[in-house]
């Protein structure tokens, strides 16, 4: 009963997981560590779960802690799918999709941010309140405002680089 | 879709996000199968790991500090002065190592993931900090394995390479154990002699640790 609810909010928030992956690992085997390390992490604070926060809330500050503090074995090329079944598959949902070229930057930028600024920058692209991130991250909403400002703005920079 | 011109602006990222967004949750199924089976605990928990190795250190210390205690007792009558301060030097440094791996292990058992990111990572930072100390305070140890062989016969019967080869060793380790206890700190982390003395994953660990540390302090700063 237990397991199948959480299957079912793994299910509801999949999209999470993946993208945290993909931001925090470049090589297709530790991502699949990684969502590994998360799911069992989410798994066993499952029956601590505070019915106060949002499930996304609650996955967001497991699986980014889970992410920051995973260790890299090793430092290939980013962006690479999986093409073996694992516990996420993905499929490409048409033709082309991963070769966007602006997808791929976007996604390659964010890699290429400092850990804390990966998931200040992750929770600000979910749309997430400058409340709720700081809740998340555990800093102020000023905080937040001003570092999102900034990732922001170097973002930019590096889109605007690559046209140039 | 054309989501934006080559300039890109800040609504341009956010429309570019969402377009992956929503193309993303069509795409991505879960193998239930598997994931069943990762709730079994088949997945290795990097926490557990670290669990597991300090649970190991703590029994194996206090069987070993037990096995040194008793070889020490009961040879007491029989041993010099130097023998015995060796042993119970070695015993006080495995007791506290002891110590700080219960230490650990309290910090791991209460470690809570759901957190606040900067409170967890600080905890698990001061636990990578603290398992480098612990490798600094076992170092300190480092003279007393030349000690116990030191005896009163060969100090009589041999004076010269007793105290122009062998007290000076045990000197030159004393001054190496007390040196990489006061250094073997994450803020010599980016020193080459460093990588010497903890392995390349520790290394690693360390190294990360230190930068989302700075990444805190900065933070902190503002």
């Amino acid at each position: 009963m237990q397991e199948d609810i959480f299957i079912s909010v793994v299910e509801t928030h999949k999209g999470i997981l993946y993208k945290i992956a993909n931001a925090y690992c470049k090589s297709m085997e530790d991502r699949e560590d990684l969502i590994q390390e998360m799911i069992f992490q989410l798994w066993r604070s499952f029956e601590n779960y505070n019915a106060a926060y949002q499930y996304s809330t609650w996955i967001y500050r497991i699986a980014l802690n889970v992410a920051i503090s995973f260790y890299r074995k090793n430092k290939q090329s980013s962006f690479v799918l999986p093409l073996e079944e694992h516990i996420l598959n993905i499929r490409e949902p048409e033709p082309g999709f991963y070769n966007n070229d602006k997808l791929r930057l976007l996604n390659t930028f964010i890699g290429e941010l400092k850990d804390l600024d990966k998931a200040l920058m992750l929770l600000y692209l979910e749309e997430k309140s400058y409340k709720e991130i700081a809740e998340i991250i555990g800093i102020s909403e000023t905080n937040v405002g001003t570092k999102i400002g900034r990732i922001k703005q170097l973002l930019k920079q590096k889109f605007n680089a690559n046209h140039e | 879709m054309q989501i934006m011109s080559n300039n890109m602006e800040h609504t341009d990222i956010l429309e570019l996000w969402k377009s992956q967004n929503a193309k993303l949750d069509e795409a991505i199924s879960i193998n239930k199968k598997l994931l069943k089976e990762n709730l079994a605990h088949k997945a290795k928990s990097a926490l557990a790991g670290l669990k597991a190795t300090r649970r190991v250190g703590i029994v194996f210390g206090v069987l070993w500090c037990a096995a040194i205690t008793f070889i020490l007792i009961v040879s007491w009558q029989h041993t010099n002065w130097l023998f015995k301060s060796a042993f119970i030097i070695h015993i006080v440094v495995s007791l506290i190592a002891v110590g700080l791996y219960i230490y650990h292990l309290v910090l791991l058992n209460n470690f809570d993931n759901s957190q606040s990111i900067i409170c967890a990572q600080r905890e698990l930072v001061q636990l990578k900090f603290s398992n480098l100390k612990t490798l600094g305070i076992l170092w300190l140890q480092l003279p007393v394995f030349s000690m116990w062989v030191m005896t009163d016969t060969w100090m009589h019967s041999s004076p010269s390479t007793f105290w122009f080869i062998q007290v000076p060793v045990v000197l030159v380790e004393f001054v190496i154990g007390v040196w990489l206890y006061r250094n073997l700190n994450y803020r010599n982390h980016q020193k080459k002699w460093f990588r010497w003395f903890v392995s390349k994953g520790e290394f690693g660990k360390i190294n990360k640790a230190n930068s989302f540390l700075q990444e805190i302090e900065e933070l902190d700063k503002k």
